[in-house]
């Protein structure tokens, strides 16, 4: 069986990605959703909420209701600090593992 | 939703809601709420064309299924350390009273404080519903006195139950064995784990 390689390093990171759009800005799921569709990171909502309710059950990220200008009530996810903090410890250690995989694999030979 | 909603969106939710029937509750409601919410307001145009963004709700079933799978197996669930602490904590709250009154069943409330198979919401009603309803009895019991102490001709009415001190009774033969199988209940329920292990629905 081939493994996806896409498949298994999104899944590594896709939480970190939604904690580092949540950084900037408070957003609701359809925002989130489009953002992570259009990128790549996930195929659809149907992965997003799940995501969410973990994140939301580890305090990473809470949620409040806001009446948007077209009409409906939105459900806003936003960062905790804790989430901040679980986010901060990734970027921390992002880069040098980035750099100590691509020494360890090599570049691209072609 | 309005009468006025596209039949367009009735049906796709329709759809989803069926497609998510399998879906953890906690997740579906959520996923539901969140379509529900970005299709609210939308003509049948534009609401046509958000949904085929959205995409086939058997795909999104199916996508909120893996990845529920996928999160309940990267946390997987640990046995309790050992069944006996909590079978013989419920046991002193449910028979304790007949073996050795008093004693037992504050020995049972603390094995359950200690054990990981019921949450700290659980454990704090086990301690405070019996402590509510002695105060309850007290209270009422003291009320009942004064009056009649007030009123010493009215003779005591053997069908009011809260003019007797007897109904203390109630506590140690009828509240901690109710709440002793409540507890075995829950923890049967779930297998007798440790609440930690639990997913957060499960809880």
């Amino acid at each position: 069986m081939t493994v996806d390689v896409g498949t298994q390093l999104r899944k590594g990171v896709v939480e970190y990605c939604v904690l580092g759009l949540l950084s900037r800005e408070p957003m609701y799921g359809w925002q989130l959703s489009e953002r992570l569709v259009t990128s790549g990171m996930i195929a659809s909502i149907g992965t997003l909420y799940p995501m969410l309710s973990r994140l939301r059950s580890q305090g990473l990220v809470t949620t409040y209701n806001e009446a948007s200008a077209s009409g409906p009530v939105r459900k806003y996810y936003q960062l905790t600090a804790r989430g901040a903090a679980q986010l901060e410890s990734f970027r921390l250690q992002w880069e040098p593992f980035t750099a100590t995989v691509l020494q360890l694999v090599g570049k691209d030979s072609s | 939703m309005t009468k006025t909603t596209p039949q367009a969106t009735r049906d796709y939710l329709a759809r989803l809601a069926a497609a998510l029937s399998d879906v953890q509750p906690d997740v579906r409601a959520e996923i539901i709420a969140g379509v529900r919410e970005e299709l609210d307001g939308l003509d049948a145009e534009a609401a046509t064309a958000r949904i085929a963004e959205l995409g086939d709700p058997t795909f999104i079933a199916a996508e909120a299924t893996a990845a529920t799978l996928a999160a309940e197996q990267s946390h997987p669930t640990e046995p309790s350390p050992s069944r006996t602490l909590p079978i013989i904590a419920v046991l002193l709250l449910i028979v304790g009273t007949f073996v050795v009154p008093v004693i037992a069943p504050i020995v049972g409330l603390v094995l359950v404080s200690f054990s990981a198979v019921w949450s700290r919401r659980e454990k704090l009603a086990t301690w405070l519903i019996p402590l509510a309803t002695a105060v309850i009895l007290v209270v009422a019991f003291a009320i009942t006195s004064a009056v009649q102490a007030e009123v010493p001709t009215v003779p005591t009415n053997p069908l009011v139950p809260l003019a007797s001190w007897h109904l203390a009774i109630l506590l140690p033969y009828l509240v901690l064995p109710i709440e002793g199988i409540a507890l075995l209940v829950r923890a049967n329920g779930r297998g007798w784990r440790t609440v930690r292990s639990l997913p957060e629905w499960r809880r």
